[in-house]
């Protein structure tokens, strides 16, 4: 099974934004909202004092997105990468809430929530995502880790591989930089919202009261079998259905 | 009554549930694509088709498949088989998706009457046109010609050129302005003077074969994103990058080392170079005697040049300028990148001339890893050729834009084809007073813009995915583009167009072709030098051919275009003392603060430019893509310059010269050297989208040229804060 | 026999019953994370294999929307007979109706004769309380039935409406753990109706009342008393 994965090297990004215009035409994104970014942070080593460091969703191995999501339509697929399902999708916005790096947003034409999910939509022509195409200097390098032949695993044996990871939280981000990027601070600390939250809590009350309900009726109906009919069995009691 | 079972009704739910089930079928899990939340369900499209094409923007001329999902122009992939661009794009070019099913787009032919606009057939449009040309050739006969004129580009491709020039030569014009001939013709003009060959001496690919590489005001990653793969695989592979720019830009990245001189003053540092090297002997004298007879002309031209005098005029440290000419002392072989601001000042030629000598002086024109670039050029030979075949030779002075505009002034001009905008033309408001007292003014454009306002006669243009043909790229590789989808309305391409004009002018003359295919192989039966270049095999090449191609045998030229190891001047040698331009010399620019007319009220340093999402000011404005990142007209400057005139960040400020002022936004950086400014050029007062809205530069930039070009750049200005 | 449902009262009855069922079912699928699911992984396992994931959303909202289409038309043609049955159902007697559920309770558990022996020791009568139209458990059904099927719609409505809204996700998450609040106090519910209308004994005449609309006049005697005290002699099928 093969484990997909994206490189980046930031050091090699210019901020053309060409991977962000080519995300958003291959893939519908409507213009003004976004699957992949250009980070711009002050850098002195850098010779023109900015650092650029392109992303997107980390399709993270611990998707705290995934946990947030009632309906299971964000799921950790086979392939490593993190996905969508627009059918299941309910549009609530747990996963957007949920995510610490803010990849994902609600696709105003589909009222689902939206990200990258590697240009799936294309993938079955035979084409590489968007961003890696359209990158003139190669930043990204979108390949399977598990195949010790891709350039990915290559890249990976040669450079130092860093993930941005937020404070004190780890979802366990499979999109590594190589070597140095900057900013590595800025995921936030994101939680599965309250409301859904509760949902567990109560659906597990539903559980322990529908069973309960459910067996008692179960005993009632089974002891009216054994027990020989009443008396004024027939129209003789004053009770009813409830 | 009483004759309905518990299990019937336990049965009759369960068909309920089923009917109701039933109702839902199929499920929108059937359809790989669907969207099963609120219903929408867009169907996979049925056909998809990939289409070839290319960019139709900038020199790098990116090519690319189109994915064509039921007949929607749906995204553009660039071609990975493209040796130049390695299937890379910028966001401009893949802005086309987005314009041609632009909501903005007027698409019906519209004439101007007394009541407003009036929306008119395409084939009355034409009837219009050819009636007012006629008129004009009927009343003034042999001198019509000088009465009617088209402003280029078309942004289409070259058989729409060759049909525009034939229906001008049918009309008795030859007064077609070329693209860049306004604001940076200047390098291909010395280029052509001084080596023999009016565009890059070597292709791109041959910066890998250097050991130095001087991008001189060639800020290559903000203009040709695509080619800065270029300068990935050539710091790979350990080329020395030399960046000369005021500013700190993308492009400064890829760079080893920066020289931000004063603006305009380029030509100092290449003189203090020349010096520097002559005084050091680094230079083969039997090479250099073999090169120019101008060789102690020169000695005599650079020797004031010391060190101190070029760091006080550009503003460069000693050591900055010492350590730059020690690398182009050392370096074996040298390419440099001419930028198009080096055309930019009223003293380009000169320091042009400098530079060319330089790279002369070092033996750096010939040779693998050897030469100049530039982005401005490129177009392979014939067109005049092949006009002249068909038209029959001309000898007539062709105009440039400086005597076009005293002609309009002059009420001399009956019929003007505006293809571009006005306000590419340096102080853009005399241009708008010149062009009020032409006749008739047709605009072929896209969108409601400051052109189609004063136009008489609008007739919509296509995009160039809506029709097909060739065009070339800055490597002189000629490439094809094949129809991609069906322009709306009655927006027609450009060789069509100037088809129906020519072939209803001149009937007998005007070659009768249909679509583009025709006359691509008319061209190539009257050029030799297009001979080995077949459509069949440019279309179906990933980056086409490189001209020139005698026959199919013909080895494919990359590389040097020195291939007889001599200049392709006519003696071979190069001249440095010219009878047009004298010896080579420098003078502040025109207007400069640095210069002895400069004005105390404006002691900034005008520079302006193109950013990276804009390509200039008709098309690219009007996509929401690329106004995603733009951020309206700001205006750059250092924190000491903020300082000294009590400005902030995000202040609202008039840019402000001698002839007018525009609004713009104070943004401070510290990759801008002080005492000089710079503000982008290609923003627009009617893009709809508020990130690319302004007033444009040129209402305030000075109507200077040199012998060949505009200068628009280093002249003084100042900010004022405003409210 | 007695008129005890008209017509349309069935139809609705039945058409309830089948939206019900269909909106919990498929509702409780959609639910398919295992940290929110109410029955277990089995049951959406089952949704998604017969129609599908996307199906199952799918019936959900158009099973939802038919349910309130037909409210729609029914409701400005049957105002009366709607605004009766909510009189009958919000006419409680506290001690009353609590006595019946609570003997009603006894007898379910122990079976009538033990009961009614226990009855008085729990401060219970011998017999239940006499009833009206509605036993008191039959109103708490409709009563619950009335709030969260009005809390479902509203919410249900709202979540599909503001899906498309930017910045809505909040309200949303909130809608939805209500929505899920009115569904799973149903769930709990639903079963003891179905439990005593159609399988506990004795309540035959009752299920078929809502089949053919009659009931025999001894069943109303002995089950509805009050109501059927209140009838006008000779009156065979007041409008209902």
């Amino acid at each position: 099974m093969p484990k997909y994965i994206m490189l980046v090297n930031s050091e090699k990004c210019m901020n053309c934004k060409a991977c962000v215009v080519a995300c958003q035409q291959r893939n519908g994104v409507p213009y003004g909202h976004y699957r992949n970014w250009i980070k711009e942070t002050p850098d002195k080593a850098s010779l023109n004092g900015r650092h650029y460091q392109p992303g997107a969703c980390m399709h993270c191995d611990s998707p705290l997105c995934v946990d947030a999501c009632p309906t299971r339509a964000t799921y950790k697929a086979e392939d490593g990468s993190v996905r969508i399902d627009r059918e299941r999708c309910i549009g609530c916005g747990g996963c957007i809430a949920a995510c610490p790096y803010d990849a994902r947003f609600k696709n105003p034409l589909t009222g689902t929530a939206d990200k990258c999910d590697y240009c799936a939509r294309s993938s079955a022509s035979g084409l590489p995502p968007a961003c890696v195409l359209a990158c003139p200097t190669r930043c990204r390098t979108f390949g399977d880790a598990n195949d010790p032949n891709d350039p990915v695993a290559k890249i990976l044996a040669a450079n130092k591989a860093v993930y941005v990871k937020g404070t004190g939280q780890d979802t366990r981000p499979t999109l590594a930089y190589l070597n140095r990027t900057l900013p590595m601070d800025w995921p936030r600390r994101a939680e599965v919202p309250v409301s859904l939250a509760a949902i567990g809590t109560l659906s597990s009350a539903v559980k322990l009261f529908g069973g309960v309900v459910l067996l008692g009726l179960a005993g009632v109906f089974l002891g009216n079998l054994r027990r020989p009919p009443d008396p004024g069995a027939g129209h003789a009691d004053k009770g009813g259905k409830p | 009554m009483s004759t309905f079972s518990r299990r019937q009704v336990l049965k009759c739910g369960a068909a309920l549930l089923a009917g109701g089930a039933a109702g839902a079928w199929p499920p929108s899990s059937m359809d790989a694509d669907a969207i099963g939340f609120g219903f929408e369900r867009p169907r996979a499209p049925e056909k998809v088709v990939s289409v070839k094409g290319y960019c139709p923007f900038c020199q790098v001329r990116c090519t690319y498949n189109a994915r064509v999902e039921d007949g929607v122009l749906a995204s553009l992939v660039g071609d990975a088989g493209n040796r130049w661009t390695g299937g890379a794009m910028c966001p401009k070019g893949m802005s086309m998706v987005e314009l041609v099913a632009s909501p903005h787009r007027i698409v019906h032919p519209m004439l101007r009457t007394e009541s407003g606009w009036k929306q008119i057939t395409y084939a009355e449009a034409i009837d219009l046109i050819v009636a007012r040309l006629r008129e004009t050739m009927q009343k003034h006969g042999k001198e019509a010609g000088n009465r009617i004129a088209l402003t280029s580009p078309l942004w289409d491709c070259r058989e729409s050129e060759l049909a525009a020039l034939m229906t001008m030569r049918m009309a008795g014009s030859v007064h077609l302005m070329p693209a860049g001939e306004v604001c940076i013709s200047s390098a291909s003009n010395m280029l052509g003077l001084m080596l023999g060959i009016n565009t890059s001496t070597t292709t791109v690919d041959e910066i890998l074969n250097s050991e130095t590489l001087v991008l001189w005001g060639a800020n290559i990653n903000d203009l040709y994103p695509p080619y800065t793969r270029w300068l990935d695989m050539a710091r790979d592979k350990g080329v020395k990058i030399v960046y000369i720019d005021p500013r700190r830009t993308r492009t400064s990245l890829w760079s080893s080392m920066q020289l931000q001189p004063r603006p305009g003053t380029d030509g100092v540092l290449a003189l203090g170079a020349l010096r520097s090297i002559i005084e050091s002997g680094s230079y083969d004298a039997d090479y250099v005697a073999g090169l120019t007879g101008d060789f102690d002309l020169l000695k005599e031209d650079v020797a004031s040049y010391t060190a101190g005098k070029v760091a006080e005029l550009t503003g460069l440290k000693e050591e900055e300028l010492t350590a730059f000419y020690a690398v182009l002392a050392g370096s074996r072989r040298t390419i440099v990148w001419l930028g198009g601001a080096l055309s930019r000042y009223t003293n380009g030629i000169q320091s042009l001339r400098a530079i060319i000598a330089l790279q002369g002086i070092r033996n750096n024109l010939i040779g693998s890893g050897k030469g100049m670039i530039t982005m401005e050029g490129g177009k392979p030979a014939g067109e005049a050729e092949f006009i002249d075949h068909v038209c029959g030779p001309n000898t007539a002075p062709r105009m440039n834009f400086r005597r076009l505009r005293i002609a309009m002034g002059k009420g001399d001009i009956a019929v003007l084809f505006l293809n571009s905008s006005y306000r590419r033309y340096p102080d853009s408001k005399g241009v708008l007073a010149a062009l009020g007292k032409v006749g008739f003014i047709v605009h072929r454009g896209f969108f409601m813009t400051e052109e189609t306002e004063l136009a008489h006669l609008f007739v919509p243009a296509t995009f160039s995915p809506e029709s097909q043909g060739s065009h070339y790229g800055a490597e002189k590789q000629v490439v094809w583009r094949d129809k991609i989808v069906d322009a709306p309305g009655e927006c027609v391409p450009d060789w069509q167009f100037y088809r129906d004009i020519g072939r209803k002018l001149a009937p007998d003359k005007y070659p009768a072709f249909e679509k583009p295919e025709d006359l691509y192989r008319l061209f190539l039966d009257a050029v030799p030098s297009w001979k080995g270049m077949p459509l069949e095999k440019v279309r179906t090449s990933p980056d086409g051919m490189i001209w020139p191609r005698y026959s199919e045998d013909d080895r494919e030229r990359t590389g040097t275009s020195f291939i007889e190891g001599k200049l392709l001047t006519e003696d071979g040698r190069m001249s440095m003392n010219d009878q047009v331009f004298g010896r080579i010399d420098w003078e502040p620019p025109k207007g400069s603060p640095l210069g002895k007319d400069k004005d105390p009220n404006f002691p900034l340093i005008l520079t302006q430019g193109k950013v990276l999402h804009h390509w200039q000011q008709t098309l690219t404005n009007f996509s929401r893509g690329l106004a995603q990142f733009s951020n309206g007209r700001y205006v750059n400057i250092h924190p000491d310059t903020a300082a000294r005139f009590g400005l902030k960040q995000g202040d609202q400020v008039l840019i402000e010269t001698a002839t007018g002022s525009v609004e713009a936004w104070v943004d401070i950086i510290d990759n801008i050297i002080p005492g000089i400014i710079f503000t982008p050029s290609h923003l627009t007062r009617s893009s709809p989208f508020p990130e690319n809205r302004s007033e444009h530069i040129n209402t305030i930039l000075p109507n200077y040229w040199d012998r060949i070009s505009s200068q628009t750049n280093g002249v003084g200005c100042t900010l004022k804060r405003r409210g | 026999m007695i008129r005890r449902h008209t017509t349309s009262a069935i139809v609705m009855h039945w058409f309830n019953a089948a939206c019900w069922l269909t909106l919990l079912g498929s509702g409780f699928a959609l639910m398919s994370n295992p940290a929110v699911q109410p029955v277990g992984m089995w049951w959406p396992g089952l949704w998604e294999w017969t129609i599908g994931a996307g199906g199952t959303l799918t019936l959900h909202i158009i099973a939802g929307l038919v349910w309130l289409a037909a409210y729609v038309v029914y409701l400005p043609f049957h105002r009366s007979e709607a605004l009766s049955f909510l009189r009958e159902i919000v006419d409680i007697s506290l001690v009353r109706d609590m006595s019946w559920c609570m003997g009603k309770g006894l007898q379910l558990i122990l079976g009538k004769s033990k009961s009614r022996e226990l009855g008085p020791k729990f401060g219970l009568g011998t017999e239940l309380p006499p009833q009206g139209f509605y036993n008191a458990g039959q109103k708490l059904m409709a009563v619950a039935v009335v709030i969260c099927g009005l809390g479902l719609a509203v919410s249900g409505l709202m979540l599909l409406v503001l899906a498309r809204q930017a910045g809505a996700e909040t309200a949303l998450q909130l809608l939805l753990l209500f929505h899920f609040c009115c569904a799973g106090t149903m769930a709990v519910l639903v079963p003891v109706h179905i439990y005593m209308a159609a399988l506990a004994p004795g309540e035959g005449p009752a299920l078929r009342s809502m089949l053919t609309g009659f009931v025999p006049e001894e069943f109303a005697r002995h089950h509805n008393p009050l109501w059927y005290d209140a009838l006008p002699q000779g009156e065979p099928s007041p409008e209902r």
